[in-house]
């Protein structure tokens, strides 16, 4: 069987999986599975582009993801009313004002030398943050005191909320530059800690900062893309073509919301995988791969590694953005405290690897296949144990024990997944070429 | 401690207690970045 006969049928086979998915529990079930698998697939190629071509080790995705849905919610709410004058101009002063005490300290650290360095960095960085907090407090308590139970934060521009992909790509990019240009300089091993560590602050700041994305108390409601179910249900010609074609008009307008957002974000796929294959068939991507391979000897070509690193780490985190803000939209809410690096990073990273890292479509297929399993595996188990233990009494201790056990069978899967691919396919399961 | 025009009138926090994590990485980013061999000079590999 020719390579390519072998993609055709691994893609083939995923798309299958969530056929059945559609036929044996809900067409419903299908197409979230489906959203949430191009959503992934996002992801998986914007870590692709780091590590498959040129091998940085960013564990920070979370981070990225993070800050792509921050961008949903500053661009498509509505602004709090009296928010901003109540202490926007003062939070935003605040945060130049630190902005500014970081500077003044980097351009110390560049100018002076030996004690005056340290003691002037000292009384910078302390001063500027008790100036920072000074001006920011009221600020912030003016804008929390603001209908604390709905609001409480500044709110967005209320702009279309597709205009928050590409900012939330934007935003992540902004956000990876500032990461990259201190962070990229470090050895692999200490940028993988490193981004980790970013992105754990990243989340930390969201889930605190009140004002600016109401922190845990989650931001809901964000607007659509697209129609509302019930807007459809109460539309006579959409309840009359849905009845024409043999459906139950509720179960129709579910179907055509979850669809319009599949086909939405599978434009998006199109266009950024390819952009990505492109720019990997091109003399750039030849570029990086050839720093990946051998960082010295394409340095010694004349090449500006660190300023390909820091290229292609922005445009990696840039894309994690866009499948962040994508993934803001598709759930209508913020919710800070769900961003888990488990999930948002690790699992990601499972997708690359399995998929096949290097290879955009590796990824692609990764992203579908892994979240299928990530959502699927768990019914699967109980329906398993079920059926092993449907022989017990029923209220045997084992088969209790055994059926409580089942929920865990996700992450089991997920490395058993990933050891049986390392071991019988290490490069992937389309590996790169 | 303080003379009494100073002295705040409640506890002093820096930052919400939240952050204990954010903190710590923070320091450990510091670290990474100006002593990239740990504070007392590592081996490099």
């Amino acid at each position: 069987m020719s390579t390519s006969a072998r993609d055709i049928g691994l893609f083939a086979l995923v798309a299958g999986l969530i056929v059945l998915t559609g036929v044996m529990q809900s067409w419903n079930a299908a197409l979230t599975i489906m959203n949430m698998g191009l959503i992934s697939a996002i992801m998986a190629l914007g870590v692709n582009l780091q590590w498959g071509f040129a091998g940085l080790f960013n564990v920070g995705v979370m981070g990225f993801v993070a800050i792509g849905g921050l961008a949903t919610v500053l661009i498509a709410m509505p602004p709090v009313e009296g928010a901003f004058a109540a202490g926007g101009l003062r939070v935003l002063t605040a945060l130049l004002l630190g902005a500014a005490t970081i500077i003044a300290a980097v351009v110390v650290q560049s100018q002076l030398a030996g004690k005056a360095k340290a003691l002037a960095t000292i009384v910078i960085l302390v001063a500027g943050f008790f100036i920072f907090r000074t001006v920011l407090d009221p600020g912030v308590a003016a804008i929390e005191a603001i209908n604390p139970a709905l609001e409480g934060n500044l709110g967005g521009l209320g702009l279309p909320v597709l205009m928050a992909w590409p900012v939330g790509g934007l935003l992540a990019a902004g956000v990876a530059w500032v990461i990259g240009k201190t962070a990229l300089g470090l050895r692999s091993d200490y940028l993988a800690i490193a981004t980790l560590g970013i992105a754990e602050i990243i989340i930390a700041v969201m889930k605190n900062e009140d004002w600016l994305a109401r922190g845990v108390k989650n931001v809901v409601g964000l607007p659509r893309p697209v129609p509302y179910e019930i807007g459809l249900q109460n539309d006579p010609g959409f309840v009359e073509r849905a009845t024409g074609l043999g459906l139950d008009p509720v179960t129709a307008s579910t179907l055509y919301v979850k669809t319009q957002y599949g086909l939405l974000f599978a434009l998006v796929l199109v266009i950024l995988l390819l952009g990505a294959q492109l720019a990997l068939k091109s003399p750039w991507g030849r570029m990086m791969r050839a720093i990946r391979d051998n960082e010295v000897a394409a340095e010694a070509m004349g090449k500006d590694v660190k300023r390909r690193h820091l290229q292609i780490f922005i445009l990696g985190s840039a894309i994690c953005g866009i499948a962040g803000a994508m993934m803001t939209t598709l759930d209508g809410q913020l919710t800070p405290g769900t961003y888990q690096p488990l999930r948002f990073t690790f699992l990601v990273w499972v997708m690359v690897i399995v998929g096949g890292s290097g290879n955009n479509f590796g990824a692609v297929l990764g992203g579908f296949l892994i979240w299928f399993l990530w959502v699927q595996v768990e019914p699967i188990g109980l329906f398993l144990i079920e059926t092993a233990t449907s022989g017990l009494a029923a209220d045997s201790a084992l088969k209790l024990h055994l059926l409580d056990s089942a929920a865990h069978m996700r992450l089991l899967t997920m490395g058993l997944i990933l050891l049986l691919v390392l071991r019988f396919s290490p490069r992937g399961l389309i590996p790169e070429r | 401690m303080l003379p009494d025009g100073l002295e705040p009138d409640s506890l002093v926090q820096l930052l919400s207690t939240d952050y204990i994590f954010a903190v710590s990485f923070v320091i450990l980013i510091i670290v990474l970045l100006f002593r990239p061999t740990g504070l007392f000079k590592g081996k490099s590999v």
